[in-house]
């Protein structure tokens, strides 16, 4: 059996992470379908390819919420957070002798492969870990559209409740604003917020500091 | 107009306590010295010198305003050595300064302090004071580094406590009892929070060995000290953390 492991939303500081694994006899189906190609594509032809590898796939999906990514966070650095992660949907889904393909979350493509063979129940034929990886194996593009559609819903269903957030990356000028100013409306950080990373940590700060100026008569 | 001759120590160190919060300041001259006052782009912390003409070998002066690039003359002071005698002469008509160090002359064009802003303290009601040397707070500050961004200040009957706390156990504190400061008055204990960052800037530009230190609750830090050997005064103003907003 071929298993195909990827995430998606490591580094945004809104939202969950999400670890996505299939498993298939062969890639043919995967192939035929073009799953290589779902970066290139629509977001509504993604989600048909989505539905299209649950229907045929054997699969798995772990959401990991941004309050467990704190708890992992307080003794982990995000590489063996991701790794633990990967470990436990690669868990549920392989079974002995299976070749798992990853696309490689560590500067270190082999490294990343051995730690997660590490903390595996099971024994696989063999692991390739790649940077890119989605690129070169369709088990690979196939979870990663999993992970991508998935996180993209829960993306949705919290700009519902909150609004504009931005992209949910530390760097987009949107989201920073946008965490800065439900600090100081709220006195807090928005829900959904990883709050161990340094730009929600800034944003609760910045808003602790008063200026001169709130002090002028 | 303008036409003095100061030692070198002297106006590096009016320099060096504004140039800490910005990068250029309008100084207002008087016949009687000078004075300027400015605000850090943050807002968070607040600058005021004055300097009387006495500090200066020679001032002569009609009230006039001067927008200076700190940094430019910051330069232009690294080319003599503190006991050097300097002349400053202001040319109107070409708005430029004109500075002499020995042989040395170095003219420095100056900012249009019309568009500079004139920045208004704020008025604060303070309930607690105390006078120490500045060598203790830089203690206190120094323990404080390797702990937190930020230190808090109390003044009670106890006497002057500087502390930090960081997310985990790490702590540090350094107590002054009463006999161990130069003078203490409380109407009530008070106690504030800053960022370390500003606090220790501003600890580190005094050259007076004694500082004032004025604290309320929640409320910004006054920090009052002597500049140009008593013939001067300087104060800085930096609004506080809180935990409760």
């Amino acid at each position: 059996m071929l298993c195909g492991a990827d995430e998606a939303g490591r580094g945004p500081v809104i939202g969950p992470m999400v670890v996505a694994a299939v498993k298939v006899e062969s890639e043919d189906f995967l192939r035929e379908i073009s799953v290589r190609d779902s970066k290139r594509c629509t977001p509504v032809r993604r989600e048909r390819l989505a539905e299209l590898i649950k229907e045929k796939c054997a699969h798995e999906i772990i959401i990991v919420p941004p309050e467990e990514i704190d708890r992992m966070r307080e003794d982990m650095t995000l590489n063996e957070l991701e790794v633990e992660v990967f470990a436990r949907v690669l868990n549920r889904l392989c079974t002995d002798g299976c070749e798992i393909y990853l696309d490689a979350a560590d500067v270190n493509e082999e490294r990343f492969g051995d730690e997660i063979r590490r903390k595996l129940a099971i024994k696989p034929g063999k692991i390739v870990a790649k940077h890119g990886g989605d690129d070169i194996y369709p088990v690979v593009s196939a979870a990663s559209i999993l992970a991508k559609v998935t996180r993209d819903a829960e993306i949705e269903r919290i700009k519902e409740e909150l609004g504009e957030i931005g992209s949910g990356y530390p760097a987009d000028p949107i989201t920073k604003e946008f965490l800065r100013k439900w600090v100081e409306e709220h006195g807090d950080l928005p829900p959904y917020t990883r709050r161990s990373w340094k730009t929600a940590k800034k944003a609760l700060e910045s808003a602790k500091m008063r200026t001169l100026d709130d002090f002028m008569r | 107009m303008l036409h003095a001759k100061v030692k070198l120590n002297i106006l590096k160190e009016i320099v060096d306590t504004a140039s800490i919060l910005v990068p250029e300041a309008k100084f207002n001259i008087e016949d009687n010295g000078l004075m300027t006052k400015a605000v850090d782009p943050s807002r968070i912390a607040m600058v005021s010198i004055e300097v009387r003409k006495e500090a200066f070998e020679e001032f002569e002066a009609k009230e006039s305003m001067l927008g200076i690039d700190l940094e430019k003359l910051k330069e232009t002071l690294k080319l003599g050595s503190s006991e050097d005698v300097l002349i400053l002469d202001w040319d109107k008509d070409a708005n430029t300064l004109v500075l002499k160090v020995g042989n040395l002359t170095r003219k420095m064009p100056l900012i249009d302090a019309g568009g500079m802003p004139d920045p208004k303290m704020p008025e604060l009601d303070l309930p607690a004071k105390v006078t120490l040397p500045v060598e203790e707070i830089k203690k206190g500050v120094a323990a404080a580094k390797s702990i937190s961004d930020n230190i808090s200040l109390k003044i009670s009957e106890d006497g002057f406590d500087l502390s930090s706390k960081a997310e985990g156990a790490d702590q540090a504190n350094l107590h002054l009892p009463k006999d161990a400061l130069i003078d203490i008055e409380i109407r009530e204990s008070a106690r504030s929070t800053y960022p370390l960052e500003q606090f220790s800037k501003m600890i580190n530009a005094i050259k007076s060995p004694n500082v004032t230190i004025r604290l309320g609750t929640d409320y910004p830090l006054d920090i009052i000290f002597e500049m140009a050997n008593g013939m001067g005064n300087g104060r800085y103003l930096l609004a506080p953390r809180v935990e409760n907003y």
